[in-house]
């Protein structure tokens, strides 16, 4: 019998089931992997697993005692501790104070103290055998890898038996990714239960001793280590194949240039930046995190003021904010990082929200046409395949893909000239990520003119006519047809010189079927 | 297992068989001050030294123990107040409550040492069980405490004009002998602030005081990590209602007589005191020995229209400025402070 049960687990939100009868079996002194889209119901079942969401149905068995888990002290309690997606963190208190939030350890006075709180968190570091945080800071002036560490380190603090892990790795810089696959190894011989979720198949497929499936609230299969290949977990997940995650160009390049950028800066940050942009071109923003490339973005919608000049269709213009590049005929639209805060009203409808950007031109007289606006808001939906179960429903009641085709509809119907993506795809699931690709190359067909940054090299490389990789607020390199490989990406991020006399011609096309063993990023 | 274990609730037992001889950075301890924190102590002080430049003479023990004397009832409503605003809630029954139990005090309490004891327990529970109150309407009906407050702010003041219908009453004299007893040549009510602002910094080294400002700083994380917002929320408004209680009891005192409506001009000063000192109306950020610090600075102001020679109605208007230049103040200052802290 396995070691921890999940038997038969349901529940509901409102209308839509998102887990129906579900089961997980886990054994110490195992990773479990837990793989799925968006919706599949796998975060639901661990959030369950922590408490954090009571459950309708189901039984849940640790060492074949039945545990209530309704809440999360009870899962604490029973030795069970979840690293938070959406961090758990108190953004007031020191990180010391959050990692031992709950079982502060005092001194002979029976009070804490800020100077064995801070030992203690030294000790815990030490034995994780990795750099945390400094102690005494307080959470919210923290980085969001280093709030995932001390995250990390808090679900550590407390030795439970279980640990989950629901995109934990996401935050992180490589090297912490790294080190966290390797200390679930290290958990899991001994004797600990690790549940590990990841976007990232191959991550899954690296660290976990069996993996188990879900699709559409129910678990569809196991497979152990090595005994499944990284196509046959695709297509359980999908319950049918995806054969073009990246579409190819398939109308030629025009020489028509849309915008040009002279010298962009802005201090400290971003140090001189020049560029053009075709119509019809998919021009990618590469490079390693924080070089700039924010400030790029930001500029160029009016954000922040740049020194330096950017030219439409050859005039220079002067964007002194977001207004001015959405709706004084710039045609220059942002889809941010950030889709919760920076993109979407969450508690307004689907509707709302598409038409926000648009509003003027559905005005009669001062007054918003309903019927205008809904013709609007119905066509982006389609145009899209937003799934949504009206156009009034809550944009927060949407899985996350869906809340970023939001997003897009809501700037497509601007009928922006050039479109910028910051780094828009990052915890999209495989699906919506096609459908995306899709949208952007027949944007570019139909002669709009896309700025794509991204975190993911692949996406880029494949994306991409052009690769633009920035390092310390500069252009290092520009990578064409030619030179368009993730090899040149990498050099030219860490500084170092790209490699042209080569037979690096790899078209965009080859690699455009989901590659054996690929770093593919497969569904939530 | 080869490495030692450290401490039975740290993950001793995951050292690895070959001990790695990892050791983290060790951050510097310097004490890292933002100076826009200091901004409430500076500005007391600078009143202080304004007051007694205007008049040198006020420089003696017996304006110290004047001014304990007076600050006290607000010292004591705004201590209440932190707890209520440092779980990102407010209280405005506060304001009822006072009326309460000095109507209570002023009518009921008679020279009998026991008759005092018994009222005086009385009312400190009537503080409890109704800032408990207001606690249970807001974490478990989750009625938002702006109109939870406001709500059981009209009740108290209703039960005040049943006790005591107009102004009235009087202090039962060993009652106030007893309040205004020095020790040492220290006055009663300074002694009060004293230890009040020492209990204060042992409850914030408890588990109870961590929760009060994680639940504050984020409630759905705090949850997440295994505290009670119940609980929390519950504890923090039953002090609210004690801390008030016991400044309806001084006021007695203070006045020598009750009011039915006695609190209601103490409300807004109380969340000034408050945010004056540094507190955040957002929750998780302050602490009742700033709130002390800003119930002082009011005290002075009033002190310092009343030598301006300008009439004592400008005292609300000039309050109600100091209460918005606060927030701001203190709100850019936490902005700036963030801000460098990221670069």
């Amino acid at each position: 019998m396995a070691d921890l049960e999940l038997l038969k687990v349901s529940k509901r939100f409102g209308g839509v089931v998102a887990l129906d009868q579900a089961n997980l079996e886990c054994f110490a002194g195992e990773v479990h992997g837990l793989v799925g889209e968006n919706g599949a119901g796998k975060s639901t079942l661990v959030k369950i697993l922590a408490g954090a969401v009571p459950r309708d149905q189901g039984e849940i068995r640790l060492d074949a005692t039945p545990l209530n888990l309704m809440r999360p002290d009870q899962a604490i309690a029973a030795g069970i501790s979840m690293v938070f997606q959406e961090l758990s963190l108190m953004p007031d208190l020191t990180v010391a104070q959050n990692i031992f939030f709950g079982h502060e350890p005092t001194g002979k006075d029976r009070l804490i103290s800020v100077r064995v709180l801070r030992e203690r968190c030294y000790e815990l570091f030490d034995e994780m055998g990795i750099d945390v945080a400094n102690p005494s800071q307080v959470v919210r002036e923290l980085s969001l890898a280093r709030r995932q560490m001390v995250e990390i380190a808090k679900v550590l603090a407390r030795n439970p038996r279980v640990i989950i892990l629901d995109e934990a790795t996401s935050a992180l810089g490589r090297e912490q990714a790294e080190w966290l696959l390797q200390y679930s190894r290290r958990l899991a011989e001994h004797g600990k239960i690790v549940i590990y979720i990841s976007h990232k198949l191959s991550e899954i497929r690296q660290v976990s001793d069996r993996i188990t499936v879900f699709r559409n609230g129910r678990d569809v299969g196991v497979r152990k280590r090595g005994e499944a290949t990284t196509e046959e977990l695709v297509g359980l997940i999908l319950g049918r194949r995806i054969s073009r995650l990246y579409p190819p160009r398939e109308t030629p390049l025009g020489d028509e240039v849309v915008l040009e950028v002279r010298q962009l800066q802005v201090p400290p940050r971003l140090r001189g930046v020049s560029f053009s942009l075709r119509r019809g071109e998919i021009l990618g923003i590469g490079g390693l995190t924080g070089q700039g490339q924010d400030e790029l973005f930001r500029a160029m919608f009016g954000i922040e003021r740049g020194h330096g000049q950017i030219l439409l269709n050859g005039k220079p213009i002067v964007l002194r904010s977001p207004r001015d590049a959405l709706e004084r005929n710039f045609g220059l639209a942002l889809v941010p990082e950030d889709r919760a805060t920076q993109g979407l009203l969450l508690p307004k409808s689907v509707s709302s929200n598409i038409s926000l950007s648009v509003l003027p031109s559905l005005e009669r007289f001062g007054f918003i046409q309903k019927q205008m606006e809904r013709r609007t808001v119905l066509a982006q939906m389609e145009r899209l395949g937003i799934k949504a179960s009206s156009p009034d429903a809550p944009a927060q009641q949407l899985s996350g893909g869906n809340q970023q085709k939001v997003v897009l509809a809501k700037l497509l119907a601007t009928a922006p000239r050039v479109l910028m993506l910051f780094d828009s795809t990052r915890g999209v699931d495989v699906g919506t990520k096609a459908e995306i690709f899709q949208l952007l190359r027949q944007l570019a067909a139909d002669g709009s003119a896309v700025l794509f940054y991204s975190t993911d090299i692949e996406e880029l490389i494949n994306m991409c006519d052009r690769i633009l990789v920035m390092r310390q607020g500069q252009i290092q390199a520009e990578l064409t047809e030619a030179t368009r490989t993730e090899e040149n990406l990498v050099r030219a991020s860490l500084g170092e010189e790209i490699v042209t006399d080569r037979i690096a011609m790899i078209p965009s096309d080859s690699t455009t079927r989901v590659p054996e063993g690929s770093d593919t990023e497969v569904a939530s | 297992m080869s490495a030692p274990t450290i401490h039975p609730d740290s993950p001793g037992n995951l050292a690895p068989t070959v001990p790695t001889r990892f050791r983290s950075q060790r951050y510097p301890e310097g004490l890292r001050i933002n100076p826009f924190d200091l901004v409430p102590f500076i500005l007391l002080i600078g009143l202080i030294v304004v007051i007694l430049l205007i008049d040198p003479r006020l420089a003696n023990l017996g304006t110290v123990e004047t001014k304990a004397n007076a600050a006290l009832t607000l010292v004591l409503i705004a201590t209440g107040q932190t707890f209520a605003i440092l779980t990102g809630g407010i209280d405005l029954s506060v304001g009822g409550m006072i009326s309460l139990t000095n109507s209570l005090a002023a009518t009921q309490m008679t020279s009998d040492p026991l008759n005092i004891i018994f009222w005086v327990i009385t009312i400190a529970a009537i503080g409890l069980i109704g800032g408990a109150i207001n606690g249970f309407v807001i974490a478990v009906m989750r009625v938002t405490p702006f109109i939870a407050t406001l709500a059981t702010w009209s009740v108290w003041s209703g039960m005040a004009l049943l006790v005591l219908e107009s102004d009235g009453g009087k202090i039962s004299p060993p009652f106030k002998e007893a309040v205004r007893t020095s020790i040492f040549g220290i006055p009663g009510s300074l002694i009060i602030i004293l230890v009040l602002v020492g209990l204060w910094l042992l409850f914030k080294r408890t588990r109870m005081g961590t929760r009060l400002y994680a639940i504050g700083s984020n409630e759905k994380s705090a949850i997440l990590s295994g505290a009670s917002a119940v609980r929390t929320k519950i504890l923090a408004y039953a002090l609210c209602g004690f801390f008030a209680a016991m400044a309806g009891l001084y006021r007695t005192v203070q006045v020598g007589s009750g009011s039915p409506v006695a609190g209601d001009g103490l409300i807004l000063p109380s969340v000034a005191a408050v945010v004056i000192g540094g507190t955040s109306l957002a929750g998780g950020r302050g602490g009742v020995e700033l709130s002390i610090v800003g119930a002082l600075i009011m005290l002075f102001i009033n002190d310092l229209i009343f030598f301006a020679g300008v009439r004592t109605f400008y005292t609300p208007m000039v309050q109600g400025v100091f209460l918005i230049l606060a927030v701001a103040i203190n709100a850019y200052g936490y902005r700036q402070s963030l801000k460098r802290a990221r670069e």
